[in-house]
């Protein structure tokens, strides 16, 4: 057997585990598809259940930029609609110790209130996010495994591959902020951008579904992508959240100062 | 007057330093849904006597309405103005005839910009992180006759002017705030029935709001230290005590409510530790008239300490409790001394203290307290329950109740039902009030 030979077989052996990406590998580069340096929008949160057809809606507009650390986001919500939470604002700044910082702005009593690490696992705004939902996972904060690869399972997405990764938390502070003790995300391979999520509870049971199609390419520069359409489902209650992003505007120069508490109490 | 121009100067120079009125800076300060907005909301609420000599009969009902105007400019300037009418079918102040107020609760133009904040005009400035007892809630005062649970409602504003500047175009955790409000708001509380003594000439509540002239202005400031994840503030205030008390006129021995003067100093934070938040807030005031030595002490109330540290926490996805350990200590603490020829007049004044010190609580020199509120909200915000109890301990304790239940039976509509139930020693600030309890519905629709 000559050496040629033997070293292009060893290249064919190689190739599945050599190029097989990890599930950490994966999700870094979801992580860093995601990653919009400053993102603008205007939102949409509607809720309903399963069993009833009446839903609500909330309007908000929303900032997020990332930190200087490269890493973590800074967001800043304003809702403006319906009247009952007019010019309410909430601050979440993610940091690097996994609990995140949360606060509420209830201009009815001109009062900032701060959020409890334990209630970020709670309701964001009465829909099935939650607080830890709004902010975003980041890479470091789990151990990921891959469980397979099949067609993505959504209808959007239903030609492409999928790569199918399990996540469990890295500490309890982390599990405690998420509310989650095990996630599977189903990661399009083509531009890394996640298009189905399972999510289960700290009794170990699937409790909630998500969906994410509108992906669109918002920043071509530097590739990119953002889910404009977030469908989230609460298998236990019936209970559902459309969470819709118009007017996207990225990496417009965003001011820091937005993201403060002297901010959140700024409102005519 | 010297004081005002000072503050101003001060102020005019903190903004010069930051170069604040940028337009570029002030572009993405988010301020809301467009340019103008129209809000605003209607509400009916009504009270019912569960106890006492008029158990059944109705203690107050009224309609009233709030109509919430705002707009804003690209360059942060901006006016709000938010009107008022409060209709009357009965009320605290008259038990027998419908009444009717129409007035401005805020109105004043503003500027938003990166790093700066000022507000001139008819505002309410709460200040204070603990919630419903507030040490350093120097500059507003509550209506306690609107018998509305909501601080919101009760609470009053005044003529003032707020600025507000944090360095570094807005991103320093340090801001630094100053105002300088004009004739002050006075609290008008639920005074018991007898604690007056009877056949006197009596005002029960000052004339509101007072004369604007410069001797009655009040002048604040604070130093804010707002982390994510901390937050406190170092507070001083001059300017007058919002809780009216009470004084004999010699001459003519009607009694009259005064608004002392006082100087105040204090501080808050809140920060989380694990699933708690923890509130601390505290307060020096210091009242005119209120040391030992002064010609009116035991008269009038007296130096205090307020002191609140208050813990709060979700129970499951549904549910929050807080509790908030309250005390109060009296620097200088006697009792009233009477030392005129007229022994009427001892008599007379002696009441009038006593009145003074039930209503203001300073019966004694310690007074700890508590609260406790237990919530509970659905997940779609539909159906909400609180309790919340106030109570106050050693040598006689006194307590209120408030159950209450809601119900959202469409957005922006909410229905509530509750009762507020005064107990304990009859000699004491709740406790007295125990002829108040009510039960009371709200319907309040926000447009």
């Amino acid at each position: 057997m000559n050496r040629k030979f033997v070293f292009a077989f060893s290249l064919l052996a190689l190739t599945p585990s050599a190029f097989a990406l990890s599930g950490k590998e994966i999700m870094t580069r979801n992580e860093d598809a995601r990653k919009v340096n400053e993102f603008e929008a205007r939102s949409k949160l509607i809720t309903g259940n399963t069993k009833d057809s009446s839903t609500k809606s909330k309007e908000f507009s929303f900032w997020r930029k990332v930190q200087p650390d490269g890493i973590h986001n800074s967001t800043f919500t304003r809702f403006h609609a319906p009247a009952e939470v007019r010019n309410e604002g909430i601050l979440i700044v993610e940091n690097g110790s996994g609990k995140n910082d949360v606060l509420l702005y209830l201009p009815a009593y001109k009062k900032i209130r701060r959020v409890e690490s334990q209630q970020q696992s709670g309701s964001f705004m009465g829909s099935v996010f939650s607080y830890s939902d709004i902010a975003t996972p980041h890479v470091d904060e789990y151990q990921y495994s891959v469980l397979k690869e099949e067609n993505c399972p959504t209808k959007e997405a239903a030609a492409i591959k999928c790569h199918v990764v399990e996540a469990l938390p890295a500490n309890d502070d982390v599990k405690e902020r998420t509310g989650y003790t095990k996630s599977v995300a189903w990661v399009r391979q083509d531009n890394f951008m996640v298009v189905k999520g399972e999510y289960y509870n700290l009794e170990g049971t699937l409790f909630k579904r998500l969906e994410a199609s509108e992906i669109k390419l918002v920043d071509p520069k530097g590739r990119k992508w953002l889910s404009h359409l977030l469908f989230i489902e609460n298998l236990k209650t019936g209970d559902f959240t459309r969470l819709e992003f118009s007017k996207v505007k990225v990496n417009g120069g965003i001011a820091d100062a937005i993201f403060t508490q002297q901010n959140l109490q700024k409102v005519n | 007057m010297m004081r005002f121009f000072v503050l101003s100067a001060v102020c005019l120079l903190l903004l010069q330093l930051d170069d604040a009125f940028s337009k570029t800076r002030a572009r993405h300060i988010p301020l809301g849904n467009g340019n103008t907005n129209l809000s605003g909301r209607i509400y009916t609420d009504h009270y019912l006597f569960l106890q006492g000599a008029n158990e059944g009969t109705l203690e107050q009902s009224s309609l009233s309405g709030w109509l919430d105007f705002d707009t804003h400019s690209e360059t942060g300037l901006g006016l709000r103005a938010i009107g008022q009418f409060d209709a009357f079918y009965r009320s605290i102040s008259d038990s027998l005839n419908p009444s009717f107020k129409a007035s401005l609760r805020e109105g004043y133009v503003s500027f938003l910009g990166t790093g700066v904040e000022i507000k001139i005009g008819q505002q309410i400035i709460p200040w204070g992180k603990s919630d419903g007892v507030n040490p350093t809630d120097y500059f507003t005062a509550k209506d306690y006759t609107l018998l509305n649970p909501d601080d919101e409602v009760r609470r009053m504003g005044a003529l003032a002017a707020n600025l507000s500047f944090t360095p570094k175009q807005g991103t320093s955790p340090v801001t630094f705030q100053v105002v300088v409000q004009a004739n002050y708001p006075q609290t008008r509380l639920l005074i018991p029935e007898g604690s007056i003594p009877p056949g006197i000439a009596f005002q029960r509540y000052p004339d509101s709001p007072i004369p604007f002239q410069s001797s009655s202005f009040e002048f604040g400031g604070r130093i804010l230290f707002q982390k994510p994840d901390f937050d406190f503030s170092l507070s001083a205030f001059s300017g007058f005590t919002h809780f009216p008390q009470y004084i004999v006129d010699p001459g003519t021995l009607q009694v009259r409510p005064i608004t002392p003067a006082e100087t105040a100093v204090g501080g808050d934070a809140s920060f989380n530790i694990d699933a708690f938040v923890v509130r601390l807030e505290s307060a020096l005031h210091m009242p005119e008239n209120g040391r030992d030595t002064d010609p009116l002490a035991g008269l009038v109330q007296p130096w205090h300490w307020d002191s609140v540290v208050g813990v709060e926490r979700p129970i499951g996805d549904d549910f929050r409790a807080q509790f908030q350990f309250l005390y109060r200590w009296y620097v200088f603490y006697r009792s009233p001394t009477i030392a005129t020829p007229n022994p009427t007049l001892n008599q007379l004044i002696l009441g009038v203290a006593n009145a003074n010190a039930l209503i203001l609580n300073y019966q004694r020199q310690s007074n700890p307290g508590a609260t406790f509120r237990l919530g509970y909200a659905s997940e779609q915000s539909d159906f909400s329950a609180d309790v919340f109890l106030i109570g106050y301990f050693s040598q006689g304790q006194d307590y209120l109740v408030r159950p209450q239940l809601g119900y959202t039976p469409v957005t922006n509509l909410k229905l509530t039902l509750g009762a507020d139930i005064y107990g304990g020693d009859s000699t004491r600030p709740l406790g007295a009030l125990r002829d108040r309890t009510h039960g009371f519905f709200e319907a309040k629709y926000l447009f």
